[in-house]
């Protein structure tokens, strides 16, 4: 069991804290007969509380279909996947759209913002769609954007973004719901080094303030900031490394520290 | 709710042109129907008036002869004829009880000269004292001839303002002489102005007492041009109608009520078939509008689906953030009746707008409730063709919507 810096509603409950992802032997095949593809090949995984947890593996290695069943954005064929408690096996669309809202937070390749919408209605999105009340969205969006390093841009519109400031608002967006989990695709894909570099340090500063990170990735460099790597290859994972515990600093801050 | 109307808003706004050309299809249905309608409306009411300018729903008419089947000799082997004895007939109360007035009348086509000026007006009527009051003719200056005047045989006229300011420019006819070929007329009244309608200028006529005008002008008639009659009321005029027939069937001794050798027509009925006539044109007009606005709709349908293909990848954005389905099925179906609304809205300010602009002499009368009704159909559209295009936006799986490029 973890100790996660993170205020529990739960404590003082006698059950214990579940793990943020608990997936057993998660099996996941597309087409049929002689076209059938295993792109996970039975993967179990169960990733704490305030843990930093980099997937890595070459493309066709199944990390984006693991990405896509732990994003509650694909069910596997077979296995059983809990996020944070909650089994979502049973769970219709829109309590998977609910479950998203409330417990996951995505940061993709592409930043993928939405065109002409400004910095932080970006952020007030999500807001939104949970139903928070309006007068409530805009403080929660500003501190958050402020918290990603980006207090100033807030009424510029994507293409008035640098990637690395786009990337940000897309964290900012990703957090604003205080998801128990945020989940990065490839997230420094399209950043050039300094803005890598930047992103990296802004995903070790929200570790070490007690998120739970899920990052995807075949770069070494950014697998190197995760408190613990996965690699798979060929639908299983093949590896399971622990860079630093999950109680203590990510290796960034721990080394500067 | 009022976060995806807003949404939907941003949605229309970021592609103004294709939401204006959208629009566009639907304001012209819309405008159409508004317009076609008030046309249609307008056409009914102008009739409507031309119909009360000829004398209300009592006047009667008897033509001779059969207007229903052409070209048939009567079955009695004589020409058609209405005759003295047929309006004494018609006059009798015992046997015609609803009829009121009765009024035969002679058609004569003839130039009037006066000093150096000549006109010819465009009736020239010859009838006896009631025709005025059945046909609801009065007298602006001096009077009207009288059953003497008929009895008598005198020359006397009342004239129209057109004839008046023909053959008298800038002075009174009252008291003067006209002439038709070589009879001299004395002009007794000017008739008050009514302006012109469907059978022409009204007030480009001559009337004058029966006999004077067979004495001089037409010569001894074997019948009269037509016999105009009054029902006691407008209530009391098919049975009058009806009595008529009757007395005529009588008096002609035609052997089969199917085979007559007259025609009664009167107004009440003629507005009736008229109504129906310019109902259907309106029906009609209405019709064809419809289509023009059915395919603005498919035009939203259309512009809805491409809109919800080229956006996928923002409907993967919003699933995966949290949007139901719900909310994108709302956010979309806003879309689409916001443009069919307001493209509605705008329609029915350009058909409001094009209805005042005169129409062949009479103007469109802008229904209210074809107002209401354009704009609720344009809503209906916007949400019968929108809701396949939102539903299938509702309905992608984030998973595939976020990998659409």
């Amino acid at each position: 069991m973890t100790t996660a810096p993170l205020p529990d509603p739960d404590v003082g409950l006698p059950h214990a804290e579940p793990p943020v992802v608990l997936a057993r032997d998660l099996v996941m095949t597309y087409g049929e007969g002689d076209a059938t593809v295993h792109a996970l090949r039975g993967v179990s995984l169960s990733v704490d509380r305030g843990d930093y947890v980099a997937i890595m593996g070459s493309s066709g290695s199944g990390k984006s279909t693991l990405l896509n069943i732990i994003g509650c954005l694909d069910a596997p064929t077979s296995g059983t996947y809990e996020l944070d408690g909650v089994d979502v096996g049973d769970l219709s669309d829109n309590d998977l759209t609910d479950l998203r809202n409330d417990k996951l937070g995505f940061v993709f390749q592409g930043f993928n913002l939405l065109r002409r919408t400004s910095a932080v209605r970006q952020v007030e999105l999500p807001l939104a769609y949970a139903g928070v009340p309006r007068r409530e969205r805009r403080p929660r969006a500003l501190a958050m954007l402020e918290a990603v390093g980006l207090g100033e841009r807030i009424d510029h519109l994507p293409t008035q973004l640098s990637g690395g400031q786009q990337q940000r608002v897309a964290v900012a967006r990703a957090l604003v719901t205080e998801p128990a989990l945020l989940l990065a695709d490839e997230p420094t894909g399209n950043l050039d080094s300094r803005s890598t570099d930047d992103l990296l340090g802004l995903f070790a500063q929200l570790n070490s303030d007690g998120r739970t990170i899920i990052v995807i990735t075949h770069e070494d460099a950014v697998a190197a900031e995760a408190k613990r790597v996965l690699v798979l290859t060929d639908g299983e994972i093949v590896e399971d490394r622990r860079q630093a515990p999950v109680d203590g600093p990510p290796p960034r801050l721990g080394a500067v520290a | 709710m009022l976060e995806n109307l807003r949404i939907a808003f941003a949605g229309l706004a970021a592609n103004k042109l294709r939401s204006a050309l959208t629009m566009l299809g639907i304001l012209i249905g819309v405008a159409g129907v508004v317009l076609l309608l008030a046309v249609g409306s307008g056409a009914q009411v102008f009739i409507e008036e031309q119909f009360e300018d000829l004398g209300g729903a009592n006047v009667i008419q008897v033509f001779p002869g059969n207007f229903s089947d052409t070209g048939q000799e009567s079955t009695t082997g004589r020409e058609p004829a209405l005759t003295e004895a047929d309006v004494a007939a018609l006059s009798d109360p015992s046997r015609a009880p609803a009829v009121d007035l009765v009024a035969p009348t002679q058609f004569a086509q003839s130039t009037a000269v006066a000093g150096g000026n000549s006109h010819t007006p465009q009736q020239f009527i010859g009838a006896t004292a009631p025709y005025a009051e059945i046909t609801d003719l009065a007298v602006a200056r001096g009077t009207m001839f009288t059953d003497d005047d008929v009895s008598g045989r005198r020359r006397v006229a009342v004239i129209g303002t057109t004839v008046e300011d023909a053959l008298f420019p800038g002075e009174s006819a009252v008291g003067q002489d006209i002439r038709f070929g070589r009879a001299t007329f004395e002009v007794i009244g000017v008739l008050t102005r009514k302006g012109s309608g469907l059978a022409g200028d009204l007030d480009d006529q001559v009337i004058a007492p029966i006999t004077a005008v067979e004495d001089t002008v037409t010569g001894p008639q074997t019948s009269y041009s037509t016999i105009f009659a009054a029902s006691r009321s407008a209530a009391e005029t098919p049975a009058a109608v009806q009595q008529m027939t009757d007395v005529l069937i009588e008096e002609h001794r035609l052997p089969s009520p199917d085979e007559l050798d007259f025609t009664v027509f009167d107004s009440a009925e003629a507005l009736a078939q008229v109504g129906q006539v310019s109902g259907v044109l309106t029906a009609l007009l209405g019709a064809i509008a419809s289509i023009s606005l059915l395919i603005g709709g498919i035009g939203v349908m259309n512009i809805m689906l491409v809109t919800v293909t080229e956006r996928t990848r923002e409907i993967g954005i919003r699933k995966a953030l949290g949007a139901r389905r719900s909310d994108l099925r709302n956010q979309f179906l806003f879309e689409a009746v916001v443009v069919t609304a307001v493209g509605g809205l705008l329609g029915i300010a350009l058909g409001v707008l094009g209805s005042l602009i005169n129409v062949g002499g009479f103007s469109p009368v802008v229904q209210p409730w074809s107002v209401a009704l354009a704009f609720g159909v344009s809503v209906v559209i916007g949400l019968f063709f929108g809701v396949y295009p939102a539903n299938r936006a509702a309905k992608m799986r984030p998973i595939e919507a976020l990998r659409y490029e």
